[in-house]
């Protein structure tokens, strides 16, 4: 694998906890997240814009807590109610729904008073934002039995404001906002990600300058920061195996940074 | 994959944009920068004209006129009036204004001068004097420095000229300066602004013809004639002041001026 592929590797837009970069900003998000959960609340609202991080906070208070509490990850919305009673239907009698069933939504609500005291299931739910209105309102009611705990993800824009306001205004308890990075973090992220794959050399060339771009175009989005640093080693690579006489291996190339800014819309031309 | 070449050449025209962008702006900066300049230069050059100008002009000159000095006059005589048929003359009586005696003053009684009313038109009138004059002109000054009060406020800035008058004003009590913004102001229109301005000229010296006179104008400016020209009339009774007399006639036959 060439040297600028393996580079490339460390950005790859995934929700993977083995890659996931300690920060203090993401650090004091869990450490909230984790105390919500220990506190008898009923719903929990984390947002914030896309790319801040909700998925790989949610994954990895599962990863933590799977041995430890009854905890589910509901990583795609439930579009159709059907669906959503399969999924819920498993959570709750723990096997799958039998073929050619239906239950009555009553049915999951009696069944969690039958258990209350005797379970506390917690559901992740990312992605909130796309549940249609009907299936927010179960969630609501289902919450209120005082079984079942969500930690509702979704993104910070007003209409999922009005979603959170309409449905669960006064039943969350515990709200999360995740920020986009400041511009020591994403230093600290852009080093990291590629220390993970021993990708020293290429680490220590990035400075501070080429930080304070990347914070410029990026306004501190990991996600952002991630796709263009993903496409400046594309773009690495290309030079490597078409003119290798356009970059030098021992300086970190602003003008790869700039075109790869470019390429993916952070900058207007 | 992107489209490299392409991309490249995006590139080099964002790095053609970005230095193009602090080119323009330096540039307008200049161009900015140079246009202050020459405004400044033009606007301190015509400071400067302005104010020599003002130095060269005599604000306040002395009684002028164009009248032969009136022959010495016995202690006697109180008034004489010449005119260039004889007449009979018909005793007029006085203004109440010109009763007005400051207590400190030795009282000087108007009724017992000769005066005379002709039937000849006016500008055949000569005042030739008084056998008090100057503590007759006192008399006047001081009525109408009882009227108008003695600190009248600063105006407020107006232009860097006017402000560099009214500054030096303040230290100087210079009646020069009060009716430099006296005329500055009749000119600019503002009259109740020149009425101040003249007032503390009169106040400070009350000899200037011309803030008289101004004071006179910017008060009949204003709509109040009737009152110019009472104040006009004991000014020019009492100094006999040929401009104060040719404005009098305006306002009487209500003339431009």
């Amino acid at each position: 694998m060439s040297y600028f592929e393996i580079a490339k590797e460390c950005f790859v837009d995934e929700i993977n906890v083995e890659n996931y970069i300690e920060l203090p900003g993401s650090q004091k998000a869990y450490d909230e997240l984790e105390m919500f959960l220990e506190k008898p609340f009923k719903l929990i609202l984390l947002y914030g814009e896309p790319g801040t991080g909700k998925s790989l906070l949610l994954s990895r208070i599962l990863d933590k807590k799977k041995y430890q509490k009854e905890i589910h990850y509901l990583d795609s919305p439930l579009l159709e109610e059907e669906e959503f009673f399969r999924k819920l239907f498993n959570i709750l009698i723990q096997k799958p729904m039998p073929k050619n069933t239906k239950v009555d939504f009553n049915t999951f609500v009696e069944f969690c008073k039958a258990i209350k005291g005797q379970r506390e299931i917690i559901i992740l739910l990312d992605e909130a934002q796309l549940y249609p209105k009907k299936i927010l309102e179960q969630i609501r009611i289902l919450s209120d039995t005082g079984v079942l705990k969500f930690v509702i993800s979704l993104h910070k824009t007003t209409d999922e404001d009005v979603i959170a306001k309409t449905h669960f205004q006064t039943r969350i308890w515990g709200t999360i906002e995740l920020k986009n990075a400041t511009k020591e973090e994403l230093k600290t992220y852009v080093h990291q990600k590629l220390l993970k794959l021993n990708q020293f050399e290429i680490a220590s060339q990035i400075k501070q300058k080429h930080i304070n771009f990347i914070y410029k175009v990026t306004k501190g989005n990991f996600r952002e920061c991630s796709k263009l640093m993903y496409t400046t080693f594309e773009i690495y690579q290309y030079y490597e195996k078409h003119d290798p006489s356009q970059f030098s291996r021992d300086k970190f190339s602003q003008k790869f940074l700039e075109m790869a800014a470019i390429a993916i819309g952070a900058i207007d031309v | 994959m992107y489209d490299i070449p392409e991309l490249e050449r995006k590139w080099k025209r964002y790095k053609r944009n970005k230095i193009k962008k602090p080119i323009i702006l330096t540039l307008s900066v200049v161009i900015v920068g140079a246009g202050a300049y020459v405004a400044f230069l033009k606007y301190t050059q015509s400071k400067k004209e302005v104010i020599k100008e003002a130095k060269n002009t005599p604000l306040a000159p002395k009684k002028e006129t164009n009248q032969t000095p009136p022959p010495p006059l016995k202690k006697e005589e109180k008034a004489i009036i010449i005119t260039k048929t004889p007449i009979n003359p018909t005793p007029v009586a006085p203004t109440p204004a010109s009763k007005v005696v400051k207590s400190s003053e030795p009282e000087i009684d108007l009724s017992k001068a000769t005066i005379v009313k002709p039937d000849v038109p006016e500008d055949e009138i000569r005042v030739i004097g008084f056998d008090d004059k100057d503590k007759e002109k006192k008399e006047v000054l001081d009525k109408y420095k009882n009227i108008i009060p003695a600190n009248v406020p600063i105006t407020p800035k107006v232009d860097p000229i006017v402000q560099e008058y009214e500054d030096r004003f303040k230290e100087s009590q210079d009646p020069q300066d009060a009716l430099y913004l006296a005329k500055y102001f009749y000119k600019k229109k503002n009259y109740p602004k020149a009425e101040i301005w003249a007032a503390n000229a009169n106040n400070i010296d009350g000899e200037i013809e011309d803030s008289w006179i101004i004071f006179a104008k910017a008060k009949a400016k204003q709509g109040h004639r009737v009152e110019a020209i009472k104040i006009l009339q004991e000014y020019y009774d009492s100094t006999a002041s040929l401009k104060a007399k040719e404005l009098l006639d305006k306002l009487r036959r209500n003339k431009p001026f």
